[in-house]
């Protein structure tokens, strides 16, 4: 099988898949206990409740049964219709969507990138000084990072270098009422805003990124290619770089390309606790709220995109690995 | 003065509880285009040795003591730095296993043409041209040097190693297990080719198996090894035909002989001792049908019975006049 055709295979079975991810999340979301409108109705004058709410349930076609709602949503999907959003009413969802996904693809892929060169380049370290202090900091610095619940570490940094210190605002991802004078200063105060939560975000991933790759190191190190190459009387860095690093990088790859990904899922916890104006939070709030069509629409998109890294993957690990044929 | 000396060569691997004494004073010596085989039970310190050689040793493994004379340098003291150089150009190393010997991302070619140009002062273009030649020398076809491991037979591998081990044109090339991994018409033809190239190149040749027909076709001369020590030392001839430690007899009985019409696998009983804490006297005499007290209790030196041949054991004259 050839390329071509190996491409096409995967895209069928990613479109096959997408199908079953946006079916489960239309059922999901409606077996849910609770109305979507009703916190929506309680802030309406008492008397007209019962009215509002018949009107908005017909209004949005939640009267029909369940398989015709269902239909309709397919049907909309292929065309490119995401429908509007429950609570913010008459707003299209994909505008809410292109609103947040900015912030998130920033917040997410400066995080991840960081992530991922720190926590290999400590890997990387670690093994190659095995059993020496910078390994064994490593392992324990990487283990309790690895340990420690996201939500818990950002309010520590809200509590120490927002509040007790004041270094960083509090939440939010611009001072409000702030006049910038020109575009730069506004990159500068949101950059300042992201500082905490991509902090937070890189600590907590970079140390199991880091025992990842000292594990894969170590795995290739006790290899006989290994041996044979230090037989061959090569220095210790063309050994390192050129045949142990090769080879371990070859798992990494496709963890980067997963975890890339994910960038557009946000951070639900993150940009929760920092109150960062993104998808997760998105997520987040239209959970609670019964927003259907807004976290339809932001799942919808973030398996595309886990999709697509996926197919992006194996294509990379095919093309670095000689042994994986189509 | 031989090409190579071994005396008194110790080795130990330092683990929880103490040292493994893979390799105890381990004696040998190599001319110029001899062959000499080392064969033992496995975990015997066969391979320890080897890798010893070229100070390839796992980290916790060490030198303990005892000398290593290249062309009467001593490897085991030299530097990281230095002993580089001996590694490939001067001595180089078939590993057991070429199904993982090779690095499997990269072309087969360019693994040989990587250690030409670690060693000779070459343009890349030449020393594709070399690794051409030694294909053509092991009986690959030249195209496959641009081949991936996997492409390969389990054979091929195997004549890949060979061809790298004579990239640089060694003086001596250690085969460790070379073809135990391999089935056994290709491990005939694997032999063969080893064989015709030591001939033809002069080289010299240290081949470790447990297969002791193997060295009884290819070697000069033999050095049995048990728990990390020289059992018995001489040519191949006398080993074969008139070996004196129990130890040997026991080896050779329990190998299948074609000629032998009917004759009865004898197995050694019991197993090898535990390195960390071998037994004292003659580390044999838990196993030996011969153990006196004496066995028990001290440790047997390895002398020269003969001209050229060399066993340890306190009853190497009683021996002599048991019929082997």
């Amino acid at each position: 099988m050839g390329m071509r055709e190996y491409l096409i295979k995967r895209i069928i079975q990613g479109i096959v898949t997408i199908f079953v991810v946006i079916s489960i999340n239309f059922f999901l979301f409606r077996a849910m206990p609770g109305n979507p409108f009703m916190r929506f109705i309680e802030s309406q004058p008492r008397g007209k409740v019962k009215e509002m709410v018949d009107i908005y349930i017909k209004l949005f076609g939640l009267d029909k049964p369940l398989w015709e709602q269902y239909l309709i949503y397919i049907k909309n999907l292929l065309m490119g219709k995401f429908g509007y959003s429950f609570r913010q009413v008459g707003v299209p969802v994909s505008k809410i969507i292109m609103e947040r996904l900015p912030n998130t693809l920033i917040l997410m892929g400066t995080a991840t990138t960081l992530t991922i060169i720190i926590g290999i380049a400590f890997g990387v370290i670690a093994a190659g000084r095995r059993g020496e202090l910078a390994d064994i900091s490593t392992v324990v610095v990487g283990l309790t990072l690895y340990s420690i619940p996201i939500f818990w570490l950002g309010l520590v940094f809200i509590l120490v270098f927002g509040f007790w210190l004041g270094w960083f605002p509090l939440w939010g991802m611009i001072t409000p009422g702030k006049y910038f004078s020109n575009p730069f200063e506004y990159a500068v105060d949101y950059l300042w805003h992201m500082t905490m939560p991509c902090t937070v975000l890189v600590l907590v991933s970079a140390g199991g990124w880091a025992l990842i790759t000292r594990n894969a190191l170590l795995d290739v190190f006790t290899e006989d290619y290994i041996l044979t190459a230090k037989a061959k009387g090569l220095d210790e860095r063309t050994v390192f770089y050129k045949h142990a690093l090769r080879n371990a990088m070859l798992p990494l790859v496709t963890m980067i390309a997963l975890s890339f990904g994910f960038i557009a899922s946000g951070a639900v916890l993150t940009e929760t606790v920092f109150s960062w104006y993104g998808i997760g939070r998105l997520l987040y709030e239209g959970t609670m709220q019964h927003d259907y069509p807004v976290v339809q629409a932001a799942f919808f998109m973030i398996a595309i995109c886990v999709i697509a890294a996926n197919i992006i993957a194996d294509i990379l690990y095919a093309y670095l690995d000689p042994r994986v044929k189509y | 003065m031989a090409m190579l000396e071994v005396e008194d060569l110790k080795i130990y691997y330092e683990v929880i509880g103490g040292d493994v004494k893979a390799v105890d004073g381990v004696y040998f010596d190599l001319e110029k285009g001899e062959a000499l085989g080392l064969a033992g039970e496995s975990g015997c310190g066969k391979t320890t040795a080897a890798l010893g050689i070229l100070r390839l040793l796992p980290s916790n493994g060490r030198i303990a003591g005892g000398k290593i004379l290249f062309e009467g340098k001593d490897l085991a003291k030299m530097s990281e730095e230095s002993i580089r150089k001996y590694r490939w150009k001067r001595i180089s190393i078939i590993f057991q296993g070429a199904m993982n010997a090779l690095n499997p991302v990269i072309r087969v070619g360019n693994q040989i043409v990587e250690a030409i140009l670690a060693h000779e002062n070459v343009t890349e273009q030449e020393a594709w041209r070399r690794t051409e030649e030694l294909f053509e020398m092991v009986g690959l076809d030249p195209e496959r040097a641009k081949d991936y491991p996997h492409e390969l037979s389990g054979g091929m591998r195997q004549r890949v190693m060979i061809a790298m081990a004579l990239a640089c044109n060694p003086d001596l090339v250690i085969a460790d297990e070379p073809t135990t991994a391999l089935d056994v018409t290709i491990q005939a033809q694997v032999l063969e080719l080893m064989k015709k190239l030591q001939k033809e190149l002069n080289l010299s040749l240290i081949l470790i198996t447990h297969d002791l027909a193997v060295i009884a076709e290819t070697c000069n001369k033999v050095a049995i090894m048990y728990a990390g020590k020289i059992a018995e030392y001489a040519d191949t001839y006398t080993i074969f035909k008139k070996p004196l430690h129990p130890y040997t007899r026991g080896l050779i009985k329990a190998v299948p002989s074609i000629k032998g019409t009917k004759e009865k696998l004898v197995a050694i009983p019991g197993s090898p001792p535990d390195l960390l804490y071998p037994p004292p006297g003659c580390r044999f005499h838990p196993r030996c049908k011969y153990a006196k007290d004496i066995c028990k209790e001290k440790e047997p030196e390895l002398t020269e019975v003969a001209p050229g041949h060399y066993a340890s054991c306190h009853f190497v004259d009683e021996m002599k006049n048991i019929p082997f």
